[in-house]
């Protein structure tokens, strides 16, 4: 098969859950994340498709309610269709919304962009009893109308032929013109003129829309306008003045309110021509309302979400102890398996105790991850985060951040088991630049996916008899702290004025087990995958600076010496003993063997732990320990949390890592926890303090990254580094020096 | 011969580490990497054109 031609793009546009990326998944085979509530796409997406040994270029935007930009996503998706003049659009309807999704299919026509309709969601309006004559809506918009079900794939050939012909049979723009009246038609006229005479900006678009977006007061045109020729644009603004200032003295209105007045004029009017049927009263309850009285009810509402959180953690923690218990053992015996078959040396260090007990404490936890992330899935899939996200849009907005924030706190791990990255892009759909650098400062506080294995290890091994209490407490704990950092933030360095919230919830939907294995699968993968690949490396490095640079030679010869010693005062017969059972532990040895093999066991690793002290990291852990002590912390603690920046779960390998080198229980080779929890340093509290310090510690290197990018300065980036872990140590300090002095969880 | 294979080891995990925490710098391992990046699908993400460069503090 020859490899296909290069063909146009066609571009995926609509509102917000619209179905945009399922439809753009199953036509490219990506597998991008499909979330049942708006906003989940922030950025475009690109894939490509074979059409007839055509590759066309398939790019799936993010939902806009309409061409006038106002936060980054719409941006995105205004700025793509504008100005990389697709080949075709295919405009992605919901079909239960009809009337305010053609709003978007309006101005697109507008801009003059060859436009195919999917009236998707079909079946979900049928169910709503809505039946919506397809042929007649096509006839009457003049543009093609494809009926489908973007989740089945029903309709996804048809409308891709659809697109596939525009893009190949209509070269350049079509013109679509309806009428806002006597005014704005005369003053369009007059400013279409003028933007045609001095082709202004009729490079990019054409030019009775550059005439709209002016009287729309689009501050993106605006700008944009003034930069390329101030007179013109001027003039423009006079014109726009003039027309306010008549409309405001005739009709009370200004011309954004009469345009969108007429855009909805003009779609009602079709509408009302025997396209849409309803079986039943546009005022009927749906299930989905009746679902919400309940759940989103302002008294009972915010109890059932903490009740679904609780049970979530429950069934997380209940259903995943035993596999954790299998992957526990499995890499016990793994340790085990290559501590016998490898003889002692460097390279047996860093398998057993780098990589194994390292990456393995990591992989421990696949099964909890799983649980937790499948019940998310649901959460999700069923509609039900989108209510999350409208309940605590009062609560955010007491604490100066937006409804909009929800979605980036739940995408950044407000549940458990998201990621920042994420979620930092996500705080593009606000539209205030300072609500949206509260937002993207605070998302780090949230428990994502990484600082889960930490929570896990944590709570498993210090709060054992109230798991899922513990993992609530902390949920609560991290969105706390993040509400009063924003209302911090947002009274000192970013104080500002707050925006409404309006946010469309969709209804519920019954999750499929195909959508939640899916979705399930997929994150639980990509745990696996970084730890089997950047957190592999990032634990080898760290094995080598917790290996290098060894003991000098007569500190080495001091142990070997202490080792001799033993063993000259130990009977012949008991060292021939030792001899002959090796490293094999089943031969019953004597009482006078066993104890000497103890001995010698405890100089190992005492030896182990010296070197371990003496490593770079050790260096560093202990040089740091004078600071972290106040807070409970250790010198291997500190090495954990230091690469713990790297990436989250660093912060378990390290642990795993540091306590396997300078083995402090020769006797065991027992799971993490255990290890933990037997160990001289810790406690109840000591975990505690932990917990709350890797809560709200520096994000790791690509969350700061990714808020560098997002903020546009360095400056926040750093600034989310050094607060956050100042604001982290003394939250700490504060809880172990409390406790402490009160005898509280000490063990 | 050990010492050869620890340090060549710890240099490709050294390379494979510093490559992709460039990767993530530079942008080219697309905006969410390490969390929702798939090979199946080429993501471009592209710098905000609005950021808050020009925010005036208080």
């Amino acid at each position: 098969m020859g490899k296909p031609l290069k063909g146009g793009s066609i571009a995926l546009a609509g509102n917000p859950n619209a179905g945009k990326t399922t439809l753009f998944n199953s036509l490219t085979g990506a597998r991008q994340h499909v979330g049942n509530y708006p906003g989940v796409t922030v950025e475009k997406k690109e894939g490509y498709i074979d059409v007839n040994g055509t590759e066309l270029h398939i790019v799936d935007l993010p939902g806009t309610y309409s061409l006038t930009a106002y936060s980054e996503d719409e941006v995105v998706a205004r700025d793509f269709l504008a100005e990389s003049k697709p080949g075709a659009v295919i405009n992605i309807v919901d079909a239960a919304n009809l009337e305010r999704n053609l709003y978007l299919t309006v101005q697109l026509l507008e801009l003059g962009i060859p436009v195919c309709i999917a009236l998707n969601m079909i079946d979900t309006a049928d169910s709503m009893g809505i039946t919506i004559d397809s042929r007649k809506l096509s006839t009457l918009m003049q543009v093609p109308v494809v009926p489908m079900i973007a989740r089945t794939g029903k309709g996804k050939k048809e409308i891709v032929a659809e697109a596939y012909r525009l893009e190949k049979e209509l070269d350049g723009r079509r013109d679509f013109h309806i009428s806002y009246g006597e005014d704005l038609d005369h003053v369009l006229i007059e400013m279409e003129s003028l933007i045609k005479e001095n082709n202004f900006m009729t490079d990019l678009y054409p030019g009775r829309w550059v005439g709209i977006k002016y009287l729309e007061n689009d501050e993106q045109i605006l700008s944009k306008g003034d930069e390329l020729n101030g007179d013109i644009s001027n003039k423009l603004i006079a014109m726009v003045e003039k027309v306010s200032r008549h409309l405001e003295s005739t009709l009370d209105t200004y011309p954004e309110a009469l345009i969108a007045d007429y855009r909805y004029g003009y779609i009602g009017s079709i509408l009302k021509q025997d396209v849409i049927q309803r079986k039943f009263s546009p005022d009927r309850l749906l299930i989905s309302d009746r679902i919400d009285r309940v759940v989103t009810n302002r008294f009972i509402g915010p109890l059932i979400m903490l009740g679904i959180i609780y049970g979530l953690y429950q069934f997380t923690f209940s259903y995943s102890e035993i596999p954790i218990g299998w992957f526990e053992s499995f890499f016990g015996w793994l340790n085990d398996f290559v501590s016998s078959i490898l003889p002692d040396g460097l390279l047996k260090s860093m398998i057993v105790s780098g990589i194994i007990d390292g990456v393995g404490g990591v992989l421990g936890f696949v099964p909890l991850i799983m649980f937790m992330f499948f019940g998310i899935a649901i959460l999700e899939d069923s509609g039900y985060l989108a209510r999350v996200a409208y309940m605590l849009d009062r609560v955010f907005s007491m604490f100066g951040l937006h409804g909009n924030s929800v979605m980036a706190f739940i995408v950044s791990g407000g549940i458990a088991g998201g990621c920042a990255v994420p979620g930092v892009m996500a705080s593009r759909t606000l539209k205030s630049p300072k609500e949206r650098l509260a937002t993207l400062l605070t998302v780090p506080f949230m428990n994502c996916g990484a600082k889960l294995p930490i929570m896990a290890l944590l709570v498993g091994a210090f709060f054992g008899e109230n798991k899922a209490m513990m993992m609530f407490i902390i949920t609560m704990i991290a969105w706390g702290g993040a509400l009063l950092t924003a209302k911090f933030l947002r009274v000192t360095i970013i104080a500002g004025p707050p925006t409404p919230f309006v946010m469309e919830l969709p209804p519920y939907r019954l999750p499929t087990f195909k959508g939640l294995f899916i979705h399930t699968w997929e994150r639980t993968w990509q745990y696996i995958k970084k730890a089997g690949t950047v957190i592999l490396g990032i634990s080898i490095l760290l094995w080598a600076l917790m290996t290098f640079p060894n003991l000098s030679e007569s500190e080495v010869q001091k142990f070997a010496s202490q080792r001799q010693a033993l063993k000259s005062n130990a009977a012949a017969t008991v060292l021939q003993e030792l001899d002959r059972a090796g490293e094999n532990e089943t031969v019953e040895l004597s009482p006078a063997a066993v104890d000497l093999a103890a001995r010698l066991r405890t100089i190992d690793s005492r030896e182990g732990e010296a070197v371990l002290k003496n490593s770079v990291a050790g260096r560093m852990g202990r040089s740091l320990e004078s600071v972290s002590k106040h807070a409970g912390f250790d010198w291997r603690t500190n090495i954990a949390l230091v690469g713990g920046f790297a990436a989250k779960e660093v912060v378990v390998s390290t642990l795993g890592t540091a306590y396997s080198l300078g083995d402090v229980d020769p006797e065991n080779s027992n799971s993490l926890s255990d290890t933990l929890k037997k160990a001289a340093n810790w406690s109840p509290l000591v975990a505690l303090s932990l917990i709350i310090f890797t809560i709200f510690y520096s994000p790791c290197f690509v969350t700061v990254i990714a808020i560098i990018k997002e903020s546009g300065s360095w400056k926040w980036g750093a600034f989310s580094m050094i607060f956050n872990t100042t604001l982290a140590f003394t939250l700490s300090v504060l809880v172990y020096q409390i406790g402490s002095f009160a005898g509280l969880l000490s063990g | 011969m050990e010492i050869i294979i620890v340090a060549t080891i710890i240099g490709l995990a050294a390379l494979y580490v510093g490559f992709t925490f460039y990767k993530q710098f530079t942008g080219k391992a697309g905006c969410s990497s390490g969390c929702s990046c798939d090979p199946a699908t080429k993501v471009k993400c592209e710098d905000p054109r609005k950021n808050l460069e020009n925010l005036q503090l208080k």
